[in-house]
């Protein structure tokens, strides 16, 4: 074996390796532009989704600024949260009217979110009260708890008279929304 | 000695000389030529990579903007949903206990808003006779129908005392934010 065939293969060597690395270089660019071209065409689609969603969203609120929306209701939606705060306003209007509350009860509750939308369910507080007080006053309390919580929803009340009062039972829905959008 | 070979010049260095043959020296050049054209092309491939790993990192920042962004429109949009049709209930009743004859003798009155279907069950115990208790409820579910409830079922029963009267309701609009009324207003009772 001639003495310089030593050298060559060392050379060849070093053009193997130089091209094993260049190969892997190109796979892994190549990898990288399908993972950019999938981003994009995700970026894309995403801004034509919010482009719908932003028509909706002038029809429903006459704008489609998600930032004033969640500063004008970014507090009320906040306050609907936790289930200490509510039973605190609830408590607080009630003792405003000088009605005592009877009972009450919360459940948690999960409802189903807005087909065509990435919100599958919505987290609700369920809230079962009964006051008993006249009959005027009543409706004055209900009004008070709705306008407190213009996102809370009565889903059931009963009426039932009892002497010169009237017991009022009702039950009321409280939505929670994901926290990353109150703080959006 | 062994031998030793200067390989970019073909010449021996050292040892015995023994020249390469000299097809060598071409062979020699086209080597260096691919070196440098790997060299080349994996340092241009490095920079590429680079470039893409910033530009991934750019376009997937901004996708989680919009992501973000559509999250927050998707609430609001199930808020003004949610809220369209949450039945004023304050607002309702004062009505309806308004508009309800003031010589009614409602024993007891259940109103539930079905969430998941949309629907309206009201149940009602009016303690008049049967005759005048039927027309009542008959004033009663056009008063709702006129609010936009549309009638899906009826039952009538008589318990000893009143007359029972339940109906399923689907609602027919969506409700406008409620101007509220803060004092309320001078309804009639509900058992007068």
């Amino acid at each position: 074996m001639k003495d310089y065939i030593v050298g060559i293969l060392i050379l060849a060597a070093v053009l193997v390796v130089l091209a094993k690395v260049a190969i892997d270089q190109v796979k892994v660019v190549n990898e990288e532009r399908h993972t950019l071209d999938t981003a994009i065409t995700s970026l894309n689609n995403s801004q034509n989704n919010s482009a719908i969603k932003n028509k909706q969203l002038i029809v429903q609120f006459g704008n489609d600024d998600v930032a004033k929306f969640m500063r004008e209701n970014g507090a009320t939606l906040q306050s609907m949260m936790e289930i200490g705060s509510i039973n605190q306003r609830i408590g607080a209007e009630s003792e405003a009217l000088r009605i005592p509350i009877q009972e009450q009860k919360t459940e948690g509750r999960a409802m189903k979110g807005r087909e065509g939308t990435v919100l599958r369910v919505v987290n609700a507080h369920q809230y079962s009260l009964a006051v008993l007080t006249t009959f005027r006053e009543s409706l004055v309390w209900l009004g008070r708890i709705e306008d407190a919580f213009p996102y809370s929803r009565v889903e059931n009340i009963t009426f039932s008279p009892s002497g010169d009062y009237v017991n009022l039972q009702a039950k009321i829905l409280f939505p929670r929304m994901d926290p990353s959008v109150i703080s959006h | 000695m062994p031998a030793a070979y200067d390989l970019r010049s073909n010449a021996k260095t050292t040892g015995n000389r023994a020249f390469l043959p000299p097809q060598y020296k071409a062979v020699m050049h086209v080597y260096y030529v691919v070196v440098v054209l790997s060299i080349f092309a994996i340092a241009g491939y490095a920079g590429w990579s680079v470039w893409l790993k910033w530009k991934i990192d750019e376009v997937n920042t901004d996708l989680a903007k919009v992501t973000s962004t559509i999250n927050t429109q998707d609430h609001m949009l199930w808020l003004a949903d949610w809220r369209s049709q949450s039945i004023p209930m304050q607002e309702l009743m004062v009505d309806f206990f308004t508009n309800l004859p003031s010589d009614v003798r409602l024993s007891q009155m259940v109103f539930t808003h079905n969430s998941d279907d949309g629907t309206v069950d009201l149940t009602i115990a009016i303690n008049s006779d049967r005759n005048q208790s039927a027309q009542y409820f008959r004033e009663i579910t056009s008063f709702l129908q006129n609010h936009g409830f549309a009638i899906q079922l009826l039952e009538q029963n008589q318990v000893v005392g009143a007359t029972i009267f339940k109906a399923k309701f689907r609602i027919m609009h969506r409700f406008n934010t409620p101007a509220k009324i803060s004092a309320g207003a001078q309804p009639g009772s509900p058992n007068n």
